[in-house]
């Protein structure tokens, strides 16, 4: 087995519906066609090896065909969230420094091609640049400029998330390690051939990535909305006979409030629920009353060590590592090993060598403690990272986009209780004029994705500080008593 | 509950400059209101007005503020 396709495409598997969205249903034959097609328009012979090929495509069947013909011809995946705007954008790229794009031409307002070709010239960058509408019919552009250094490796992936210092990290990992994720993940998920899946990850994530490449590999179906239109999804989940969910315990709930009334039974048929991406409270599950016969799990996984373990969360929130992983409690921080765990940051040799020990243990950063029968129950973060929605918000790249606005001379961000998001981004700023707050939000829609932008912002006199520190602590008591005042 | 009351309650929830919420203009294109923050926006509108969100039966109710009024208020 030399690449992705060989691992992942089964001749037994050719006729059966692997993916299926609003409107169309793929087959394994699909995903092999485009394959065909991608690799005609690349060439078959072009050699990707050492490359990098940033992708940012929406449309799925479009988006797993290129990360399957890329990895073919060697090169190393790079996934783009159509979330971004410009300033993240910028900052992978310049991170990354991809030899290669492909690149929707706009989306929600965004004009995604505009921002890379301004990227490109802005840094005088050799790169081919391919722009669609849709993610199928491609127009190639060669730009010449200073030649991007190529990797040792070959097909490799990176995934970017945030960075505490404003720096986007990318979590390098070899083909080889998502295979071991694909291992794990149909455990976790209790995956089998025929399931059928509504698959709520974004793909560019490495679980809904794996997710996806798992559905292809096993023959089972994932059914994912392109877009969240809840009649759409509710009209998809009943033509796909949907039994499993994969989701964020917000956008279930998101889900689940506003179409209950509509149509119930789409929520009585889910036979099992897997919820990842946010700390879920004890019985807070139970608030799905129409699901009271459907199983829940919960689902544990960093992007640095794919989905690491569950829990059953109508119990008490214990955790059960899968088989693959050696674990253990350090100082009250969760350790992991296991031949799933990432490479290394992309070019952050000392950022990889603060959570990544040379005998490859990997300091989570979560806090933990072993119960007596070996389970893990998670106390809280090490890191300060902020889960909103399923999604992390790193407090020190919201700062900084703060601190760049012209007249805020100090910013601290907290992540709060929120409703529907799970946690919200506040933000407490000191200002050295007047600073117009609506403004601000603009400028931080303009700058960041979506997610990242605060929810609350409040001017102050004084961050406190404590040991010379922000003393976060205070403000979010600060923000709770608030909270507390208003709802009174 | 008028228009451009509603309009203006999308604004604070939402931090939204209040020029962009226009009867026609698309929630996601022109106010980039994404999924969850549509989730969002939906539950706070109900919260602070006590409009009940079982009136919402179709895509299009929430493409637009104009069609999210329509759908919740009946235009009264």
């Amino acid at each position: 087995m030399n690449t992705l396709i060989d691992y992942c495409m089964k001749k037994e598997h050719l006729n059966r519906v692997v993916i299926s969205t609003f409107d169309h249903d793929y087959t394994v034959q699909d995903i092999e066609q485009l394959n065909n097609e991608f690799l005609d328009m690349l060439g078959p012979t072009s050699d990707l090896t050492g490359k990098r090929v940033a992708l940012l495509v929406p449309q799925t069947l479009a988006y797993i065909s290129l990360v399957f013909v890329i990895n073919k011809l060697g090169g190393t995946v790079i996934p783009l969230s159509p979330q971004h705007r410009e300033g993240d954008l910028s900052a992978i790229l310049s991170s990354a420094s991809p030899h290669m794009i492909f690149t929707i031409k706009h989306l929600n307002g965004m004009p995604y091609s505009d921002v890379m070709k301004e990227w490109i010239r802005g840094n005088n960058a050799e790169c081919t640049l391919f722009e669609s509408e849709e993610g199928m019919d491609w127009k190639r552009t060669d730009f010449e400029g200073k030649q991007a250094v190529k990797d040792t490796f070959d097909r490799h992936f990176i995934l970017f998330t945030s960075g505490s210092t404003g720096v986007p990290k990318g979590v390098v990992m070899g083909q080889e390690v998502i295979i071991h994720h694909m291992g794990i993940i149909p455990r976790l998920i209790n995956g089998q051939e025929g399931d059928r899946y509504l698959h709520i990850p974004p793909q560019t994530v490495a679980f809904g990535l794996v997710g996806i490449l798992c559905a292809i590999h096993l023959g089972y179906r994932v059914a994912i909305p392109n877009q969240f239109d809840l009649p759409k999804i509710m009209n998809m989940m009943n033509r796909v006979g949907v039994q499993k969910v994969v989701s964020t315990p917000s956008i279930l709930k998101g889900m689940y409030n506003l179409s209950k009334a509509i149509d119930p039974l789409v929520f009585q048929n889910i036979k099992e629920c897997y919820l990842a991406g946010e700390m879920v409270n004890p019985g807070e599950v139970n608030e799905f009353t129409l699901m009271e016969k459907t199983k829940f799990i919960g689902v544990y996984g960093i992007t640095e060590a794919g989905g690491i373990m569950t829990c059953d969360l109508r119990g008490e929130l214990e955790w059960d590592v899968d088989e693959v992983y050696q674990f253990k409690v350090v100082e009250e921080e969760l350790f992991l090993k296991s031949p799933a765990i990432f490479t290394c940051y992309y070019n952050q040799l000392g950022m990889t060598k603060e959570v990544l020990q040379e005998d490859g243990w990997f300091q989570t950063g979560d806090l933990a403690y072993l119960t007596p029968e070996h389970k893990v129950v998670i106390q809280g973060r090490k890191k300060d990272v902020i889960k909103k929605g399923g999604q992390q918000v790193i407090p020190g790249e919201v700062e900084k986009t703060l601190e760049n606005y012209k007249s805020v001379k100090q910013a601290a961000v907290i992540g709060a209780p929120h409703s529907v998001y799970g946690e919200q981004v506040v933000a407490y700023i000191v200002a050295e004029q007047d600073v117009n707050t609506k403004e601000l939000y603009h400028y931080c829609a303009n700058k960041i994705a979506a997610y990242k932008v605060p929810d609350h912002i409040e001017l102050i006199d004084e961050i406190p500080m404590t040991s010379g520190k922000t003393d976060k602590n205070t403000l979010r008591k600060r923000f709770k008593n608030k909270e507390k005042t208003l709802k009174k | 509950m008028t228009f451009d009351q509603f309009r203006q309650l999308i604004a604070d929830i939402s931090h939204a400059p209040i020029e962009a919420i226009q009867e026609h203009s698309s929630f996601r294109d022109d106010i980039g209101i994404d999924s969850l923050q549509m989730v969002n926006l939906l539950v706070a509108v109900a919260e602070k007005t006590g409009v009940s969100l079982g009136n919402l039966t179709d895509s299009d109710d929430y493409v637009s503020p104009g069609n999210l009024y329509y759908a919740l208020f009946g235009g009264n």
